[in-house]
């Protein structure tokens, strides 16, 4: 039987199939929720509402001439995707969706997964700058570099922002610390701030306008992805989609409570939750022109990294005044 | 005494024996008549007196026996004076003084008259090809007369693409012919050292569609407007206004005012609809796609109102030589003060989320500076000069049409960069809107019966010059004609305002970052085609082919069958 459950766990709910079509579905939404805030119509062919373009744009790259430059490290570019996939499959199952009790806990769920989780989502970054080296295309190149730096700009503040909930909560363990801030809601607030730099940190790790400065289109053309086609450039599409969702799914944990109520109304609970996160993702992307990696570096180091640092000298001075 | 009989006196006195004539029919223009011997110190003198350097034009006078002409011309933005200064070389000898090292921006004129007519020019600093293809045969110049418009000359063997080489410690950047930043073909190799910009080279004029070579031996008089429209894939009647101006100077031919007032309105609606494509067109170069979604649905409702006007979004095949085509009635003109006033209102609204917006200020304050002086330096026009402080535009300095009858103001910024140019253009729209409406007051008291056009009272003469001036959005365009025979023009010249425009970007470029050039390049408001409009052929392989739709995809699908 708990052979039966893990496999589950692991293939349908919320591994891979789960994973799959929720990300399409979250990809759909960004970009109908960016194409309204633009006067658009977005997606509206592929069925309902237009909710099956991202599969079908999926399966239509699947099909597409796939080329490797003659150039490029071979198994490297061909590689890259899908390690990065796993990796990003992996994180999910690390979120308490499933397993939200703290009496049952199963294998993923562990004191330190928060640290584990932040270490998977660190490692797509470097995928994206590997495959634009790997490319050796000089616009993939300076992408892949821009990657880079501008790694060195948000990782911190995201660090900072996510464990300070961690320390006030008393826990690195997840479902741990959705559970603190389901019995005690006030004590999320004290949270706000964090909440704020961790979006805005999402969003950089996701490449997102503001930050889509290593895939400029109009400055690097197709910047890391410049030379990937077809399959492969389907599977790193995938697998932005699903880090969008797992990262979601992080915010929402550490600072919006989890995801009670078992299966059904767990299940429930994830997606408003997630989409409510994307909303504000959605938002910052329609709203901001896309600044340069300069400014990433500096707007992080001068305003972000102070602020986070603010949050948890908040979190020590309100854990302090509680206990 | 008028700055034009002062200049005549000084000419007269300071180039003596050199100086041949002199020919002031027209207010505000002057066309001078040098040995070519002068040419050079007219120049300077021009040039010390205030003269704002405009375009060379080359054109091949074998025929009456002169060899090649060759006309600078200058303008007097203070005096409305425009000075056209023609000398000649004979056949055996086409070598003129080069301008270059005196006025950085006469550099293109002069090349492109050494690639298309042979002309040799002295002291050149760069005498580079510039509009010919490196693998186009020596010894074609494709603006004379014997040269056929559809000449399509085997390629130079061994010829390879020439670019120069970087500077040591940089590394290339290729951006162009083809690159999502850039709407048309132009190749920029941008030096880099990291991501900042130590430098550039720019090759462009890849579009040739020989049109001024098609006006000097197909088409006549009539005919050119509506290829003039087709020049610039934005502002089409900016180019046959400008024509027809030229044409109609050089006749002696006076316009009936309503037309005036049509002209007018059609460019201004020109103007509307390029700025809000160029803000949405930024928007995009800065990531900012809300931007360029909202800028484009609100310039939507002014191609729809062209459509109204003309029967089509752009080219509208208005313009004819002595007026216009298609009236503006009553109920047009109502229909266009409701569009308009709709325009304004989301216009504001529009305004100011830009202008308030941080990251938009992050990403335009300060890239891109050039210095007011650079800008006169470089002889910048249109927002990309006012953007630097520099007062002018050809609407209130040189008027024609009727601009002298409406009031606007002229926007200014001092802060030289692609903001300046941002807010600039912003604020014309409203000059725009403004002007419009005047137009249509205007329209509305005129006579309703009144001709639209007047017809020439016979051939014009050969041998007369005409140069007309008219404010595109993107800044003055300039066209220079000489009448000739059988009913078309001897030699027309388009002068876009991406021309001197275009030549100044790497100045601007220079030590911004990598991620700034789209903005930078995108503050001028490239227009390539109109840059690029002269020449003769598209360089093809073999003969042309029209391919049916079935047997298109068949190619495409033996393509993928093949792998």
């Amino acid at each position: 039987m708990a052979t039966v459950k893990t496999l589950i766990y692991l293939i349908v709910y919320p591994g891979l199939l789960f994973l799959f079509l929720y990300s399409t579905f979250v990809e759909w939404y960004d970009r109908k929720l960016y194409a309204r805030l633009q006067n658009r119509m977005g997606p509206t062919h592929t069925g309902r509402f237009g909710l099956l373009q991202p599969i079908a744009d999926f399966f239509k790259l699947m099909a597409k001439e796939d080329i490797v430059p003659d150039r490029a490290d071979r198994k490297m570019f061909s590689v890259l995707p899908a390690v990065g996939l796993a990796i990003v499959f992996t994180a999910m199952l690390l979120l308490p969706v499933w397993n939200y009790s703290l009496d049952r806990p199963s294998v993923t769920s562990f004191n330190g997964d928060l640290i584990v989780l932040l270490y998977l989502l660190s490692l797509p970054t470097f995928i994206f700058f590997l495959a634009g080296w790997s490319s050796t295309n000089l616009f993939s190149t300076i992408g892949g570099a821009r990657v880079l730096t501008m790694l060195f700009g948000y990782e911190v503040p995201l660090f900072l922002a996510v464990l300070s909930p961690a320390v006030l909560a008393n826990s690195w363990r997840l479902a741990e610390i959705a559970a603190f801030y389901r019995q005690r809601p006030a004590l999320a607030l004290v949270n706000l701030l964090g909440f704020v730099i961790a979006l805005i940190c999402v969003q950089a790790k996701l490449e997102r306008t503001p930050f889509d400065i290593p895939h400029a289109e109009t400055e690097i053309v197709g910047g890391t992805f410049t030379e990937y086609s077809g399959k492969k450039l389907a599977i790193f599409r995938l697998m932005m989609d699903a880090e969008m969702v797992v990262a979601a799914g992080l915010l929402a944990t550490v600072f919006l409570g989890g995801f009670p109520g078992g299966a059904l109304l767990g299940l429930v609970n994830f997606i408003v939750k997630t989409l409510v996160v994307v909303f504000f993702l959605s938002l910052i992307r329609a709203t901001t022109s896309r600044i340069r990696v300069d400014q990433v570096v500096s707007f992080a180091w001068k305003y972000l990294a102070p602020l986070a640092i603010l949050q948890l000298l908040i979190v020590i001075l309100v854990k302090g005044l509680i206990s | 005494m008028s700055r034009k009989e002062e200049l005549v006196r000084w000419l007269e006195k300071e180039l003596d024996g050199n100086f041949i004539s002199a020919e002031a029919t027209i207010p505000g223009r002057l066309f001078i008549d040098l040995k070519r011997e002068a040419l050079s110190a007219a120049a300077t003198g021009l040039m010390n007196r205030g003269a704002r350097y405009q375009v060379g034009v080359g054109y091949d006078a074998r025929k009456s026996g002169q060899g090649f002409g060759l006309v600078h011309t200058f303008a007097f933005d203070k005096d409305s004076l425009l000075v056209a200064l023609r000398t000649f070389a004979p056949e055996d000898d086409p070598e003129f003084d080069s301008l270059t090292p005196l006025i950085p921006g006469a550099g293109w004129s002069e090349r492109e008259y050494q690639d298309l007519l042979g002309l040799r020019f002295r002291n050149h600093p760069n005498p580079r090809r510039l509009v010919l293809s490196d693998d186009w045969p020596e010894g074609i110049y494709p603006l004379r007369r014997e040269v056929p418009h559809d000449l399509m000359p085997p390629a130079a063997e061994e010829v390879a693409f020439r670019l120069e080489e970087a500077p040591p410690g940089t590394s290339i950047v290729p951006l162009g012919p083809f690159h999502a930043s850039l709407h048309e073909p132009a190749h920029f190799s941008v030096y880099v050292d990291g991501e900042d910009i130590k430098g550039c080279e720019y090759r462009g004029f890849m579009t040739h569609r020989g049109i001024e070579k098609l006006a000097q031996t197909e088409l006549t008089y009539n005919d050119v407007p509506f290829v003039a429209e087709r020049i610039c894939g934005i502002c089409g009647s900016v180019h046959s206004v400008n024509y027809a101006q030229a044409v109609e100077a050089a006749a002696g031919l006076r316009i009936p005012r309503r037309a005036e007032f049509i002209r007018m309105v059609a460019l201004e609606l020109e103007r509307l609809h390029s700025h809000l494509l160029w803000l949405g067109v930024a928007g995009h170069l800065i990531g900012f796609d809300t931007v360029f979604m909202q800028a484009w649905r609100i310039r939507e409702k002014i191609m729809w109102l062209a459509e109204r006007l003309t029967g089509n979004r752009k080219t509208y095949g208005m313009v004819i030589i002595g007026g216009v085509r298609r009236d503006i009635n009553q109920d047009r003109s109502e229909d266009i003060r409701a569009v308009l006033k709709e325009v304004e209102r989301e216009m504001l609204a529009l305004e100011k989320a830009i202008l308030k917006d941080r990251t938009i200020h992050k990403r335009t304050r300060g890239v891109g500076y050039l210095s007011r002086e650079e800008a006169v330096k470089w002889n910048l026009i249109g927002p990309v000069a006012r953007a630097r402080g520099v007062d002018m535009d050809a609407r209130r300095d040189h008027p024609y049409a009727a601009y002298d009858e409406v009031q606007f103001e002229v926007p200014l910024a001092d802060s030289g960069d692609v903001w300046g140019t941002l807010v600039v253009r912003v604020k014309e729209v409203y000059e725009a809107i403004k002007i419009i409406n005047q137009c249509l007051d205007k329209l509305e008291k005129l006579p309703k019966n009144e001709p639209l056009s007047v017809d020439l009272e016979g051939p014009i003469p050969a041998g007369r010059q005409g140069l007309s001036l008219v404010e595109a959005p993107r800044g003055e365009a300039v066209h220079y004609v000489l009448t000739g025979e059988e009913n078309r023009p001897e030699r027309w010249r388009v002068r876009a305002p991406t021309y001197p425009n275009l030549q100044a970007v790497p100045s601007m470029l220079l030590n911004n970052k990598l991620a700034d050039f789209p903005i930078i390049v995108g503050s001028i408001d490239p227009c390539i085609s109109c840059t690029d409009r002269v020449l003769v052929v598209e360089r093809r392989s073999g003969k042309a082919r029209l391919l049916s739709g079935q047997e298109l995809e068949n190619l495409s699908r033996g393509k993928r069958s093949k792998k």
